[in-house]
């Protein structure tokens, strides 16, 4: 066995390398890949619960969107609706106000002319008296030199006659 | 002595040599053909040379 | 050319070799990084806790691809081994390695190295094979039962045939010891020299390359042995049809 005293090889040396390396695979094994292994799971544990937490939120947001989106369409709605009432009302108020200044006005108006009617009617009965009466003088004064005491009754009455009728008339 | 030696080794090394020339064309022939999937050719390829390499090894041992 | 460690001194009867001490360096490194990682395990990693955690994440998830749910009992052999063989490789590019000497009361005019790179002695690669060969077997045994395991290397199915494949299952299974050991030895010994080579050649600039080299010799190494381990534990696991 030549070979084996030319490369060293003692069996006390061989030994001791032997046992070295199974302690240091006992120690790798018990203080680096167990804690590692763990850490790992650990990490993986923790990556997984964040991508579970991560969907629910985005469930969560899109839930919050649509319930943001179906609030503002309801808003909108009955915005709308007011709105239109509001308008409606309105309209209505407006045409109320109209009619009823209308109607004021008109009221005014006729009130007006009746007072102007009854006013005209007056003035002209008094116009009318005042006429015959001035007539009445004027032809007292014309014709009392002129005619008879009789024939200026008679003239006188035929007179008034004319007069009374185109007053009435 | 030391001839023997370097006849034992000289021989003994041309099979592993060529075997591990061939590995090593195809490995690259492989990667060229798949680039993707250079990292387990590499591994293989290492595993198939030193099987080759352990024939040369013993020679090597018989050549001391 | 010596291949073998140098003896450094000896307590009671067990010799210290410069690999030992280099080995022990390794240790010391290894549970730093240990002790700086595991004291403070946070979710959000930084600093050490993520280059670590990148590997044992890598391993984990290669081994996930290639064994299934199996991957569990397995990674932690693999990243194991990587961890161990990669630290001991790359603090053997340290300077200091082979160039500091050390004087006993047998070594000659200059010394022995004081470091010398641990995997570049066979015993560290023998105790690490035969790890990684009897924990596999142990492995398939605890998995596949006594039945399942032993069906591997004795089969009666086809007689003659199946009794000459599981022979060489055994054979494969020994040879498993060498090629693993002599692999890492080999690989990082050689650059050893190569570098001892080159800074004899001229110390300054020539040996830069080499040292990118070597960084990548070291890593490739540790890979190498890593994914084996995983691929034969994966493979001695599995069910047998």
């Amino acid at each position: 066995m030549e070979i084996i005293q030319k490369f060293g090889l003692e069996a006390k040396l061989f030994l001791f390398q032997l046992a070295n390396f199974l302690i240091i695979v006992f120690i790798l094994k018990k203080f680096l890949f167990a804690p590692l292994r763990k850490m790992l799971d650990e990490r993986k544990r923790k990556i997984e619960q964040s991508l579970i937490d991560a969907e629910n939120a985005k469930v969560a947001l899109d839930n919050a969107a649509l319930e943001r989106k179906k609030i503002l369409s309801e808003a909108k709605v009955n915005a709308d609706k007011l709105t239109s009432s509001l308008k409606v009302a309105i309209e209505e108020e407006k045409q109320k106000a109209s009619l009823e200044a209308r109607n004021q006005s008109l009221a005014i108006l006729d009130e007006a002319k009746h007072q102007a009617g009854l006013e005209f009617d007056n003035i002209s009965k008094q116009l009318g008296k005042m006429s015959i009466d001035l007539s009445e003088k004027v032809l007292t004064k014309v014709l009392s030199g002129l005619f008879s005491e009789e024939e200026k009754q008679k003239l006188m009455s035929r007179a008034l006659e004319k007069i009374d009728e185109k007053i009435t008339n | 002595m030391t001839v023997t030696g370097g006849i034992i080794i000289a021989i003994g090394g041309i099979g592993p040599a060529l075997s591990i020339g061939f590995i090593g064309a195809k490995a690259v022939e492989a990667i060229g053909r798949n680039p993707e999937a250079a990292g387990k050719i590499m591994i293989n390829m290492l595993i198939a040379m030193a099987f080759a390499e352990s024939i040369a090894i013993y020679s090597l041992i018989l050549a001391f | 050319m010596q291949i073998s460690p140098d003896i450094l001194f000896s307590i009671g009867g067990f010799s210290v070799t410069n690999t030992v001490v280099a080995t022990l360096i390794t240790d010391v490194v290894i549970i730093v990084l240990v002790m700086l990682v595991a004291k403070k395990v946070s979710l959000k990693p930084k600093g050490v806790q993520n280059a670590v955690e990148a590997i044992i994440d890598y391993f984990r998830e290669t081994t996930e691809t290639i064994a299934g749910n199996r991957a569990s009992f397995i990674y932690p052999w693999v990243v194991s081994f990587f961890l161990f063989i990669v630290i001991s490789n790359l603090v053997a590019q340290i300077p200091g390695f082979e160039s500091i000497r050390f004087h006993s009361l047998s070594s000659g005019e200059h010394g022995v190295p004081l470091l010398r790179a641990a995997t570049s002695d066979l015993n560290l690669t023998l105790a690490l094979a035969v790890t990684s060969v009897v924990t596999t077997h142990f492995l398939s045994i605890k998995h596949t039962g006594v039945k399942g395991y032993l069906t591997r290397f004795f089969s009666f199915k086809m007689f003659p045939v199946f009794l000459f494949v599981g022979a060489l299952e055994f054979v494969n299974e020994i040879a498993k010891f060498i090629s693993f050991s002599f692999r890492l030895f080999g690989n990082i010994f050689a650059g050893e020299k190569v570098m001892a080579t080159m800074y004899g050649m001229c110390s300054f600039g020539l040996p830069l390359p080499f040292i990118a080299l070597e960084l990548m010799v070291a890593l490739i190494q540790a890979i190498v042995f890593a994914m084996l381990t995983m691929a034969f534990m994966h493979i001695m696991t599995e069910q047998s049809h």
